[in-house]
């Protein structure tokens, strides 16, 4: 069912990928670049933060109280083999309380991805871990982060290639007393929807 | 699919990219990758945890005081008839009941001097009265009885002079009159027709307060005890304490006392528990970071450390004394009653740092009226702080 949905969306953005004025240009070899070791990527990201929810300790679930929030980030990556890539990753996000208060989140995080392809198709499966600079008011707390997530590309050109990504915010709020109290303790989880532009060097 | 024309070129940047400069990049990555691993929990000062703080926080409750206005004058609490009603000087005179029902707004009284700013507002016998200045015109103006707009018939009862501080001490009015401008300080007293000079001269009082035994007064270097009732310049302008002349002389009332000065608010405490007869104990609070307290009328005193804070204004919630710290929003002297401990300064718990805008304030008069704090503000107008349910957890709201 899946296939009946994906594969025809696929064939007409691989249409819209051709251009006209090189398809009769039969004598130009059909060209899929393989990287190897060394070849290097950057990524601009920017979309939509969406605050899940908090779990305690205790495996209880509450509302964040947040509004939606805006993220951005930029990420560099170097290939290991033509199907993965390992680089860092530095960003951040906004987000509103009910009375106004700015949560604020920066994680610079190291980032693994594995590529799977359906040339000019990319879908790279990628996870981040690292530190997150969280600044809620006048409270400021260095918190670990790690970001599952996924991601579709289109390679527009051998340099540029644009997509969608699907990142999991999973940061740990914790705390060992007496204050704040560990029962204040949180796990963080939000989602990241956001647009990328990559460029391959 | 997608063609090249020159394979060589890519090629040629493939090669040139798979140099030192990438193998540095990955041991960064990969120190970082063990660095974010290892980092289990961060490091903080924070009272309250961050993802906690954001998921007890609800919006706050805000009343129909306009939110920016400045607070001028004072707070008072009066029955009139059978109503019992708030009246605050916030640029104009606003009043609300004291019933704390979200849908009890407040009213504004419209100024019988235009664009007259209110100073001061006092009960004495039932009548509300009410001081204002637009700066070239003064006045001190007394409310209808059923307190709902001024008493234009009784017309302007004072207007010599700028008041800036109007106050009700054992049942009598005081005004504090002239500016800086004018130098001609003067502490008047209302003797039941008009308002009079007490004889205290000379001095700009900035706060008064009766212990049950005296009136005291204090202006930014001075203070003044005066065991009498006022009469027709009956007072001697001797201060009982100055900072000069304890500089000077070194003669002061009580150590502790010593070289304190830039004195903003009094305070007494009558309704503290192991105090069963007057003199109450009074608390004084100076904008250079100083409490002090008597608990003897005055005989002797304790002061605090130096909490490195502006005190404009200093009373009482439920068992606590609070104080306006100005830039420092409100603080709180937690064990100032029970153990006259005035160096435990904290900042109040409940929902106070969730409240971006109470606490980005600066507050410069604080109003306990039992188990009800309000603080007044330069510019974010008046905050609500409910101590009844548990004075370690207020809520707080806007009025």
């Amino acid at each position: 069912m899946k296939a009946r949905t994906i594969l025809p969306f696929l064939l007409v953005l691989s249409l819209f990928s051709f251009s006209p004025s090189l398809q009769g240009q039969e004598e130009i070899t059909p060209y899929v670049p393989t990287y190897v070791l060394g070849n290097q990527i950057l990524i601009i990201n920017a979309g939509l933060f969406v605050p899940l929810f908090f779990q305690s300790l205790g495996g209880e679930i509450d509302n964040t109280n947040l509004s939606l929030g805006g993220v951005g980030s930029i990420q560099w990556s170097t290939y290991l083999n033509n199907e993965m890539t390992l680089g860092i990753e530095g960003g951040g996000m906004f987000s509103f309380s009910p009375n106004g208060r700015t949560l604020y989140m920066l994680p610079i995080t190291a980032r693994y991805a594995y590529i799977l392809r359906a040339y000019p198709f990319e879908f790279p499966l990628s996870i981040s871990a690292g530190i997150n600079f969280t600044r809620l008011s006048s409270m400021f707390q260095i918190l670990p982060i790690v970001k599952p997530g996924v991601s579709a590309y289109w390679n527009y050109s051998l340099e540029w290639a644009f997509g969608v990504n699907f990142f999991y915010w999973w940061t740990p709020n914790l705390y060992q007393g007496p204050e704040p109290p560990k029962s204040q303790s949180r796990f963080g989880n939000f989602l990241e929807i956001s647009l990328s532009a990559l460029y391959h060097f | 699919m997608r063609t090249v024309r020159n394979r060589t070129r890519m090629e040629k940047f493939w090669i040139m990219s798979q140099g030192p400069a990438s193998r540095v990049g990955l041991r960064i990555s990969l120190l970082l990758l063990v660095a974010g691993i290892l980092w289990t929990t961060g490091c903080s000062k924070d009272t309250e945890g961050i993802f906690y703080s954001l998921e007890q926080e609800e919006k706050a409750v805000d009343n129909t005081l306009p939110n920016d206005v400045r607070i001028t004058g004072n707070m008072i609490k009066v029955t009139i008839g059978s109503e019992s009603r708030y009246y605050l000087g916030a640029g104009s005179l606003f009043y609300r009941t004291t019933d704390l029902a979200d849908n009890q707004p407040w009213t504004k009284i419209k100024s019988p001097i235009s664009y007259g700013i209110v100073s001061g507002v006092a009960e004495v016998g039932g009548r509300v009265y009410v001081s204002l200045s637009n700066g070239s015109e003064h006045g001190l103006f007394r409310l209808t009885s059923d307190g709902n707009a001024y008493d234009l018939g009784s017309g302007n009862l004072y207007s010599d002079k700028q008041i800036t501080r109007l106050f009700t001490l054992n049942n009598t009015l005081f005004a504090s009159v002239g500016t800086i401008l004018d130098d001609t300080f003067a502490l008047m007293f209302w003797n039941g027709s008009n308002l009079v000079p007490t004889g205290v001269a000379g001095y700009k009082i900035v706060a008064g307060a009766w212990d049950g035994v005296n009136y005291w007064f204090a202006s930014p270097s001075d203070l003044f005890r005066f065991n009498a009732a006022p009469s027709l310049n009956g007072w001697t302008p001797t201060p009982y304490y100055s900072y000069e002349a304890s500089t000077e002389s070194g003669a002061s009332p009580a150590e502790q006392l010593n070289n304190k000065t830039y004195f903003t608010d009094l305070f007494v405490d009558d309704t503290d528990p192991s105090v069963s007869s007057p003199p109450y104990p009074l608390y004084l609070c100076s904008s250079d970071g100083y409490i002090l307290k008597t608990k003897d009328g005055g005989v002797s005193w304790k002061s605090s450390v130096d909490h490195n804070r502006s005190f404009q204004s200093i009373s009482k919630v439920g068992n606590i004394i609070v104080l306006g710290a100005g830039g420092s929003v409100v603080r709180e002297l937690p064990k100032a009653v029970a153990e006259d401990d005035l160096d435990t300064l904290q900042t109040p718990g409940g929902n106070f740092l969730r409240l971006p805008d109470l606490y980005g304030s600066n507050v410069i008069r604080v109003f306990g009226f039992g188990n009800i704090l309000y603080a007044g503000t330069t510019a974010n107008g008046l905050w609500r702080g409910d101590y009844s349910t548990d004075p370690s957890s207020p809520v707080w709201s806007q009025e």
